[in-house]
C-alpha cells in the first residue's frame, strides 16, 4: 500500500463510500475511548488490590503483636475479621466487573474486525476511486512463488513485474554470483544484460557496488556518474538512470542484484525505488527457496548413495563370512585391507566381489 | 581394555578428529560415509567418539578411519590414517 494512501483519507472516496467511511471512523473513536477508560479502570483496580494487600498485612502484624503482648481484644479481632471479609467480597465484585469489561472489549474487537471485513468485501466501495489495479504480472508472480515454480520462471516474472510497475522502466535484469563469478541470470532485453556484463568486465558500476554490500545503488546517469568513470565509454550507458538492489547476503554465493534501467533521459522517483525494493525482496525469497531445495535434493541423493553402498558392502561381508567362516568384523577388515592395498574404495571392492564372487587382485 | 590401551584409544580418537578436519569433512558428512560403509553406531556416538570419548568399539573406530581415508583418496591426498 503506498505510504501516502492514508493521507488521501475520505476525500479520495465517493459520496456513499465517504459516508460509510465517516461512520466507521466515529465508531473507531468511540471504541478507542472505551478502551482507554477500561485501561484506566484496570490500573485503578491494580492500585486498590495493592492497597488492600498492604492493609491485610498491617492487620496481621497488629494482631500478632497484640497476641505477643497478651493484649487480646475479641471485639477488635472480630471487627478486623469483618473488615477482611468485606474486602474479600469487594475484591470478588471488582473481578466480576473486570470480567464484564473484558467481554465488552472482546465485543468491540469483533465489531472492528467485522467493519474491516465489510470495507474489504466485494460490495464495499473501492479504497481509492480511479486507482490502478495490480498488474497481472504481480498476480502471476504471487502464484509462481506459492506454487513452487522453477527459479528461472520466478525470476522472469519478477522482471516482468518490474517492467510493468516501475514508471519509466525500459528494461531490467538479474545477475547472480555463480561459482564466484557474477553472471546475468535473467533479463528483459539483451542490451540490459550487456550493460550488466560490461559492469562486471570493468569491475565498476552500481551493480557490483550493490552486490558488495551497499544494498541499493541508484544513479541518474549510468554513463555520466563520476563514481564510475569507466562506464562513460559503454554503449547505451549515457543518460540512462539505474537502480540496483542487492539480493541475498553481500557478496555470497547465490546472491546477486536486480538492476532496473530507465528509458534514456528519464529517472526514477521514490515510488519506483520502493517498488523495486519490494520486487527485489521477492526475488531474494525465490533464490533462498531454490537454494534450500537444492540442498535438500543433494542431501537426499547423498543418503541414497550411502544406503546403496551399505547394501553392497553388506552383501560382500555376507559372502565372505559364508565362504571363509569369519565374523562380520573380520570380513570388513578383509575388505578394507584389500582397499588399502589396491587403493580402491571398499564399496568398489564389495561390488567386484559380489559380481565376480572373488576379491579383486 | 587395559589403562594403556584405553589411553591409546583416546589418542586415536583425537587423531581421528584431527584427520577429519584435514580431510575437510563435516561430522555430518563423516557420519554419512560411515553409514555407507556399514557402520552401526548412532550419530550421537560418532560425534562423541570424534570428540575424544571412545564410545564406539575398535571395529567401528576402524570404519570411521576407513571413511576418512577414502576421503583422502578422493582428493588425491597421500595421507592415510592407521587402523587400530
Amino acid at each position: 500500500m503506498p505510504e501516502d494512501w492514508d493521507d488521501d483519507g475520505p476525500a479520495a472516496f465517493g459520496d456513499s463510500a465517504g459516508g460509510g467511511r465517516a461512520r466507521g471512523s466515529d465508531a473507531d473513536v468511540r471504541e478507542a475511548e472505551a478502551d482507554a477508560r477500561e485501561a484506566a479502570a484496570d490500573r485503578r483496580e491494580l492500585r486498590i488490590d495493592a492497597r488492600e494487600l498492604v492493609l491485610d498485612r498491617w492487620e496481621q502484624e497488629i494482631a500478632a503483636r497484640a497476641a505477643a503482648l497478651g493484649l487480646t481484644d475479641d471485639a477488635a479481632d472480630q471487627r478486623r475479621a469483618q473488615r477482611r471479609v468485606e474486602r474479600v467480597a469487594d475484591g470478588h465484585a471488582r473481578r466480576d466487573q473486570a470480567e464484564v469489561r473484558r467481554e465488552a472489549a472482546i465485543e468491540r474487537d469483533i465489531r472492528r474486525v467485522e467493519r474491516g471485513s465489510r470495507d474489504r468485501s466485494p460490495g464495499a466501495p473501492a479504497p481509492e476511486a480511479g486507482s490502478d489495479p495490480l498488474p497481472d504480472s504481480f498476480l502471476q508472480l504471487a502464484g509462481a512463488l506459492t506454487g513452487g515454480a522453477a527459479l528461472t520462471d520466478v525470476l522472469g516474472l519478477v522482471l516482468a513485474a518490474v517492467v510493468d510497475s516501475v514508471p519509466d522502466c525500459d528494461a531490467a535484469s538479474i545477475a547472480l554470483i555463480t561459482q564466484g563469478r557474477v553472471e546475468v541470470a535473467a533479463t528483459t532485453a539483451p542490451w540490459a544484460a550487456h550493460l550488466d556484463e560490461r559492469q562486471v568486465e570493468l569491475a565498476s558500476g552500481p551493480l557490483l557496488s550493490a552486490i558488495a554490500g551497499d544494498r541499493v545503488m541508484v544513479t541518474a546517469d549510468l554513463g555520466g556518474d563520476e563514481r564510475w568513470p569507466a562506464l562513460a565509454a559503454v554503449d547505451g550507458a549515457r543518460r540512462r538512470a539505474t537502480m540496483s538492489f542487492a539480493l541475498g547476503s553481500a557478496g555470497h554465493e547465490g546472491g546477486g542484484a536486480l538492476t532496473v534501467y530507465s528509458r534514456p533521459g528519464c529517472w526514477f522517483g521514490p515510488e519506483a525505488a520502493t517498488t523495486g525494493q519490494f520486487l527485489a525482496a521477492l526475488a531474494a525469497v525465490a533464490l533462498a527457496r531454490s537454494s534450500e531445495r537444492l540442498t535438500h535434493e543433494a542431501q537426499a541423493q547423498a543418503w541414497q548413495s550411502a544406503l546403496a553402498s551399505r547394501d553392497a558392502i553388506g552383501q560382500a561381508k555376507g559372502m565372505l563370512m559364508e565362504q571363509r567362516s569369519i565374523s562380520a568384523d573380520e570380513a570388513f577388515d578383509l575388505l578394507r585391507v584389500t582397499s588399502q592395498r589396491l587403493n580402491l574404495k571398499v564399496k568398489d571392492i564389495a561390488v567386484h566381489l559380489v559380481e565376480h564372487r572373488q576379491m579383486p587382485r | 581394555m587395559t589403562a594403556v590401551e584405553s589411553g591409546r584409544f583416546h589418542l586415536a580418537c583425537l587423531a581421528l578428529e584431527q584427520a577429519r578436519i584435514r580431510a575437510e569433512l563435516t561430522v555430518g558428512a563423516l557420519f554419512l560415509r560411515y553409514i555407507g560403509l556399514g557402520g552401526v553406531g548412532s550419530a550421537r556416538q560418532v560425534v562423541d567418539h570424534c570428540s575424544g570419548d571412545p564410545v564406539l568399539p575398535v571395529s567401528q573406530h576402524n570404519v570411521l578411519v576407513q571413511a576418512v581415508n577414502e576421503r583422502f583418496l578422493e582428493v588425491g591426498a597421500p595421507e592415510r590414517m592407521a587402523f587400530l
